[in-house]
C-alpha cells in the first residue's frame, strides 16, 4: 500500500466514523487507532488486497466497542450499537466470524426471505461470475447491486428479529 | 461494468482477481463505496465458511411455505405487477349451509343462546346481508345424496387466523390488519371429520387462488383430540403475504364432506363460480340453532342438531 493510499484510507475511515460517532475529533482518533493496529498487528501484510479487508473488519469491531463503552458510561444515550448479527464474538478480526448461535439465526432467517432475495443469494453463493448472475436474472448490474443491498438488509433485520425473540 | 456495482459480488466471492482489486482500490476514493464495503466485509466473513455456505445453499434450494404461497398466487396471473399481499382488515363472518334438512324441524338449544359464551355475532348478521331466500339443495354441482338424513347432534368447528410475530404466533382479531410480508396460518379443529379449503383473491380479480389444498395436501381434518389443532397449510409451514400492498380476501371453507364446488382441479377458481357458491351457502343459512362464539383466542361455531352435510364459511380477511 502506497503512502497516498494510506492517506486515502485514513480519510475514508475518518468520514465513516464521523457519521457514527458524531464527533470529528473522536473519529480522527478512531482512525488513528485503527491504522495503528493494522500496521502493528499485521506488519507482514503490505498489499492493498490484504490490508483493506482487514481494515474493514477492524474498524467495525472497534466502532462497536467504542459505542458500547460510551453507552456504559452513559455518555450518549442516543447511540446504538449495530447489533451485528454477523459480528465476531471477540475482538480479533481473524477469528471465526460467526458464532454457533448466530449461525442458527442466520439459517432461520434465510427461510424468511422473499423469493427474489432467495433467488439472488442462491446464484451468488453458487459462485457464478457477476456477469452471469446479471444475465440469468435479466437485470442490469446496477439493479443487482441495489437488490443485493436490500436483501442483505432484510436478512439482517430478520436475524435481529429472531435474536430479539430469543432474549429473555 | 461500473466498478462500484462489483460490490454485490464481493461477499459471495463472485469476482475475478482483477475485479476484486479494482473494487478495493475504488473504495479508497469513493466514500459511499467504502461504507458499503465495510458492510460487505462482514457478510464475507459469514459466507466464507464452507459449512455455512453449503447449509445456506441447501436451504435456498428447499421450497418453503413462503415460496409455496407465492407460487400459488402468481401462477394464474400473467401480469407481473399483480401480487398478493398488503393490508386487509380482518373481518369474521360465518355461515352455515344446512342442506336437506327442514329448518322448521330443528329445535333450539338454550345453551346456544347469547350468554352461554362471549357472543361475537349472531345469525342476524347473515340476514342483514340481504339474502333472505333459502335455497335447498345449494351448490348445484353436488349430486343429490339420499344418505344425508342423519343429524350431527352437535357440530363444533373452531378456527383462528394466526400470524407469526416476533413474540411467537398470535391470533388475529377483527379489525386488525395483516401486512405485507407477514406470515400467517390457520388453526382449525372440529369434532367430526371435516374438509378444509382456503381461497384468496386480491381486489376484484377474476379468479380466486386456491391456497389450500394444493398438490399432495390432504384437505381432510380429523376430529381433534382435546387441545390439539390442525395447522393449515401444515405443522411447519406458513402462508405469507408478499411485499405489494393490496386489498385481500381470504376465505376459509370447512365442510363436513368433500365438496366439489370448493375443490377445484386447478390452482384457481373463477371468482363468479366461487362467489356464487359462497353466497348460496351464506344465504341459505337462516334458522338453525347455531352460535358463533369468540374467546380470546379463536372463533368457535356450534350447531345443535346439524345436518350431516354442512358448510362453514369464514371470511377471514375482507377488503
Amino acid at each position: 500500500m502506497t503512502r497516498e493510499q494510506f492517506d486515502l484510507l485514513r480519510a475514508r475511515i475518518t468520514n465513516w466514523a464521523t457519521s457514527r460517532l458524531r464527533s470529528r475529533q473522536d473519529a480522527e482518533d478512531f482512525a488513528q487507532d485503527v491504522l495503528l493496529e493494522l500496521t502493528r498487528k499485521y506488519p507482514d501484510k503490505t498489499d492493498l488486497e490484504d490490508l483493506l479487508p482487514l481494515a474493514y473488519r477492524i474498524l467495525e469491531l472497534k466502532l462497536n466497542n467504542a459505542i458500547r463503552k460510551r453507552i456504559r458510561r452513559k455518555e450518549d444515550a442516543n447511540l446504538q450499537v449495530d447489533e451485528l448479527p454477523l459480528g465476531a464474538e471477540g475482538d480479533d478480526p481473524e477469528q471465526s466470524f460467526l458464532g454457533r448461535e448466530r449461525r442458527k439465526l442466520l439459517f432461520q432467517a434465510i427461510d424468511r426471505l422473499g423469493q427474489q432475495c432467495r433467488e439472488l443469494l442462491h446464484l451468488q453463493l453458487s459462485g457464478l461470475p457477476q456477469k452471469t448472475i446479471s444475465e440469468r436474472l435479466g437485470q442490469p448490474d446496477g439493479t443487482i447491486y441495489a437488490r443485493s443491498s436490500r436483501c442483505r438488509k432484510k436478512l439482517k433485520e430478520e436475524i435481529n428479529k429472531l435474536s430479539a425473540r430469543q432474549r429473555p | 461494468m461500473e466498478t462500484k456495482h462489483l460490490a454485490s459480488g464481493y461477499a459471495t466471492d463472485n469476482l475475478s482477481a482483477d475485479e476484486r482489486r479494482r473494487l478495493l482500490e475504488a473504495s479508497l476514493t469513493d466514500q459511499e463505496l467504502f461504507d458499503r464495503m465495510v458492510e460487505e466485509e462482514s457478510w464475507r466473513g459469514v459466507f466464507e465458511s464452507p459449512g455455512v455456505r453449503r447449509e445456506l445453499l441447501e436451504r435456498l434450494e428447499r421450497p418453503t411455505g413462503w415460496r409455496r404461497l407465492l407460487t400459488a398466487l402468481r401462477t394464474p396471473f400473467a401480469n407481473p405487477t399483480f401480487a398478493v399481499g398488503g393490508l386487509a382488515a380482518a373481518a369474521l363472518v360465518v355461515a352455515l349451509l344446512p342442506r336437506f334438512t327442514d329448518p322448521a324441524q330443528v329445535g333450539t338449544d338454550p345453551a346456544m343462546q347469547p350468554g352461554a359464551a362471549s357472543v361475537d355475532a349472531s345469525a342476524s348478521d347473515l340476514v342483514a346481508k340481504g339474502t333472505p331466500s333459502r335455497t335447498r339443495g345449494g351448490l348445484g354441482d353436488l349430486p343429490p345424496d339420499s344418505s344425508v338424513a342423519s343429524i350431527i347432534p352437535e357440530l363444533e368447528v373452531t378456527y383462528a387466523l394466526e400470524r407469526d410475530t416476533d413474540d411467537g404466533p398470535r391470533w388475529v382479531i377483527p379489525g386488525e390488519s395483516v401486512g405485507a410480508e407477514e406470515r400467517f396460518r390457520i388453526r382449525l379443529s372440529a369434532n367430526v371429520p371435516v374438509w378444509a379449503y382456503l381461497f384468496n383473491r386480491s381486489g376484484d380479480e377474476a379468479t380466486y387462488a386456491v391456497l389450500f389444498p394444493l398438490g399432495a395436501d390432504d384437505p381432510k381434518v380429523e376430529p381433534s383430540d382435546l387441545g390439539k389443532d390442525t395447522l393449515v397449510p401444515g405443522a411447519t409451514e406458513w402462508f405469507a403475504m408478499d411485499s405489494t400492498p393490496a386489498d385481500e380476501s381470504l376465505v376459509l371453507v370447512v365442510s363436513t364432506r368433500p365438496w366439489p364446488a370448493f375443490q377445484p382441479k386447478d390452482d384457481t377458481v373463477p371468482s363468479a363460480t366461487l362467489d356464487a357458491a359462497l353466497a348460496e351457502a351464506e344465504s341459505t343459512f337462516e334458522s338453525l340453532p347455531w352460535g358463533r362464539f369468540r374467546s380470546e383466542d379463536r372463533v368457535r361455531v356450534r350447531v345443535v342438531d346439524a345436518p350431516s352435510e354442512a358448510v362453514v364459511v369464514a371470511r377471514l380477511l375482507e377488503p
